[in-house]
């Protein structure tokens, strides 16, 4: 690849960056002592105010794929990359935060997998733990590989330098305190990248002459690449059919797709996230915590969509350093270019453009010295607070779930502190690895990302039906689990999105069904293995023999005692400040519609 | 709980804009201010604007820690008049 915007950095921009690892490793070594217990390491000895939780719930998903992929997809696709946030996101958070927290809090699991063995059986929870281990490893992986790949790009820096130096800082200080240790930085990281971006966002606005100027020129764009006016700056208005928007997906695959499986299968199952919250001091803290983090979370799309949005109509000005060398893109983003250094065409003959680079071109654009020190610093920390929490999540995990109950069941309390600090180095070692396996073999990543796809769309059934219907037993969940995994694989196998090469993107059983987007793909593979997923497993579960209910106290709904809100204030009442949310959030659609 | 674990987050982040702040305000009125005029300075603005977080963070921080020790101070004396 050519050096595209290369930029030398200043004095300051370094004194910054250094400032910053200092305050990091500096909390791990003040937390060291912090870390005896098994109950210390992996779940900070569930102690932690709501507010810390909330943040670090929020920071643990805001790693690269965030904040470069949202401004990514805020160029891509405009406002309506914010579904990803109020459809795709805030509903599901509210979800766990009252209805599901009860159970994974409640229960005293210290796990997601852990809590399916009580209300399930060992199968279930081996299954989730393992693709959740092998997930974890492989995306922090994916995150370093990004992370060494743009430092290269923007600054020069050896690919082997960045990925060392962020995996041993994030190495020491989750060796030294733990999850509290891990939670505690990623405060910090969420502040330091929300004092990176905001200044990105004002001098971005004010370069292209506010919102109405960004709207006039996006509507341009918009023309430009055969939408309607408005395609860009509307979230909802041209959602009734998938070629009307640069998504190219229609309201219903959407709204079920990613506002109902993905989403509420992610925020509402996945370890990563609901680590955070297990770490809370109370039950009502614990519910509280996705509810905190649900209101910066809708108003992300103005930090990490509008740069990306700005990247695409921004001209260079000053050309020189911030231009790209090959002078070959549109707006800030440079054209991807082929080997021999000729810009990619799609089959429409349009350039393809390397939208990754969207919001780094920004950066270097817009930021002077010192701005630009703190703007990569606080990149540098979304990556390394993503890499934490997958780690802090894998090496529970692990510990737990894998080495607990299949390797040494009956050790003590000491050994597995020992095992969770071994697996946290090996987590970090395993991570390395992926990154240099993602460098010299891209499309396995994309088949690995495919085959977690698979496993976790269906997860949020499995879930539902566990908490919600005390009939649903072991032997249907996993055959449920497995056969929405096998029905996710078969429905991508069948469809291809448009344009498309027969392989990793789908169509190798035959091409059934063609989409619009690559996006309406996922969705709709999503859709299927959770119908699926549903149906099987109350079909076996009717069939199997049910446990008895005095097993599953605390376990399931109708088997627990309602959580009573009668806290102080109605700040700190879950069920109030979800309603507040909730308004918000449709009121965010309806400005933006 | 021992003093490690009391530990109140929002010293370590006030600490850190203090010194981040305390870098670009300088950075900004020295170096900065020869290529840009004061008024889209944005070191030296947003320099401001992280150092008033800090102060803010760190008095928040000093408050809690006041109140903590005057209801331990409080349920001390009580604890003798019982």
């Amino acid at each position: 690849m050519p050096a595209l915007g290369l930029v030398h950095l200043q004095w300051i921009d370094y004194a910054l960056m250094g400032v910053y690892f200092a305050f990091v490793l500096g909390i791990g070594w003040w937390l060291r002592r912090s870390a005896r217990t098994s109950n210390d390491f992996f779940l900070s000895g569930r102690s932690l105010p709501a507010w810390v939780t909330g943040i670090a719930f929020l920071s643990a998903n805001l790693g690269a794929q965030e904040v470069i992929g949202m401004g990514a997809s805020g160029a891509k696709y405009g406002i309506a990359t914010s579904h990803f946030y109020w459809i795709g996101a805030i509903p599901a958070m509210v979800f766990v935060g009252l209805f599901m927290m009860p159970f994974y809090y409640g229960s005293r699991a210290r796990s997601v997998p852990e809590y399916l063995r009580l209300r399930f059986d060992e199968k279930t929870r081996t299954f989730n733990a393992a693709s959740f281990a092998v997930m974890t490893i492989f995306s922090s992986g994916i995150s370093m590989y990004a992370m060494g790949k743009l430092f290269n790009l923007l600054l020069g820096w050896s690919f082997n330098f960045s990925v060392l130096v962020s995996a041993v800082i994030v190495l020491c200080y989750v060796l030294f305190g733990g999850l509290r240790s891990a939670i505690y930085n990623e405060v910090l990281q969420f502040f330091l990248i929300v004092f990176g971006f905001m200044p990105l966002v004002y001098l971005g606005m004010r370069a292209v002459g506010g919102w109405h100027g960004l709207q006039a020129r996006l509507d341009v764009a918009a023309k430009a690449h055969g939408f309607a006016a408005g395609a860009y700056t509307h979230a909802w208005t041209t959602m009734g059919s998938a070629s009307h928007n640069p998504i190219g997906v229609e309201w219903f695959g959407l709204v079920m797709g990613l506002g109902f499986v993905l989403s509420f299968g992610y925020w509402c199952t996945d370890f990563l996230v609901v680590q955070r919250a297990m770490a809370a001091k109370s039950m009502n803290a614990a519910r509280r915590t996705p509810l905190v983090a649900a209101v910066p979370k809708m108003l992300f799309p103005f930090l990490v969509i509008i740069p990306g949005m700005i990247a695409l109509v921004l001209t260079s000005t000053h050309g020189g350093a911030a231009s790209f060398a090959h002078g070959m893109g549109e707006g800030l983003i440079p054209a991807k270019l082929s080997a021999s250094g000729a810009p990619l065409m799609d089959s429409s003959g349009r350039m393809i453009l390397d939208y990754d680079l969207a919001t780094p071109m920004m950066l270097i654009h817009l930021f002077p010295a010192g701005m630009l020190g703190l703007g990569l610093t606080a990149l540098l920390a979304s990556f390394m607070s993503g890499m934490a929490g997958n780690v802090t999540a894998f090496n529970t995990v692990w510990t737990y779930d894998i080495y607990q109950s299949h390797i040494r069941p009956n050790a003590s309390d000491a050994h597995y502190v020992w095992m969770g600090r071994v697996a946290t180095v090996g987590g970090i070692a395993l991570s390395i690895a992926a990154a240099y396996v993602a460098a010299s073999f891209n499309n396995i990543m994309d088949l690995l990302q495919l085959v977690f796809a698979f496993v976790n769309a269906p997860l949020f059934a499995t879930f539902a039906l566990g908490m919600f219907w005390k009939r649903t037993t072991g032997h249907g969940a996993f055959v449920g689990l497995l056969s929405g995994t096998a029905a996710a694989a078969i429905h991508h196998g069948l469809s291809l999105p448009a344009g498309a090469v027969i392989g990793v993107k789908g169509g190798y059983l035959g091409v059934l069904v063609t989409y619009p987007s690559e996006l309406a793909q996922t969705f709709w593979t999503a859709i299927i293995a959770w119908v699926t997923c549903c149906v099987v497993t109350v079909i076996i579960s009717l069939l199997t023999t049910p446990r008895p209910e005095a097993e599953l106290h605390g376990l399931v709904y109708a088997l627990t005692p309602k959580p009573t809100d009668n806290a102080a204030t109605w700040l700190q009442r879950p069920a109030v400040l979800a309603c507040v949310i909730l308004a918000l959030t449709l009121a965010l659609n309806l400005v933006f519609f | 709980m021992n003093a490690a674990e009391n530990l109140d987050i929002r010293y370590p982040i006030g600490g850190l804009f203090l010194v981040l702040g305390a870098l670009l305000v300088p950075y900004g009125w020295f170096v900065q201010s020869a290529f840009t005029p004061i008024s889209s300075n944005i070191d030296l603005w947003w320099g401001v604007v992280m150092l008033v977080f800090s102060a803010l963070l760190l008095a928040l921080a000093h408050a809690a820690r006041l109140r903590d020790a005057r209801t331990i101070h409080s349920s001390e004396t009580f604890d003798k008049e019982s």
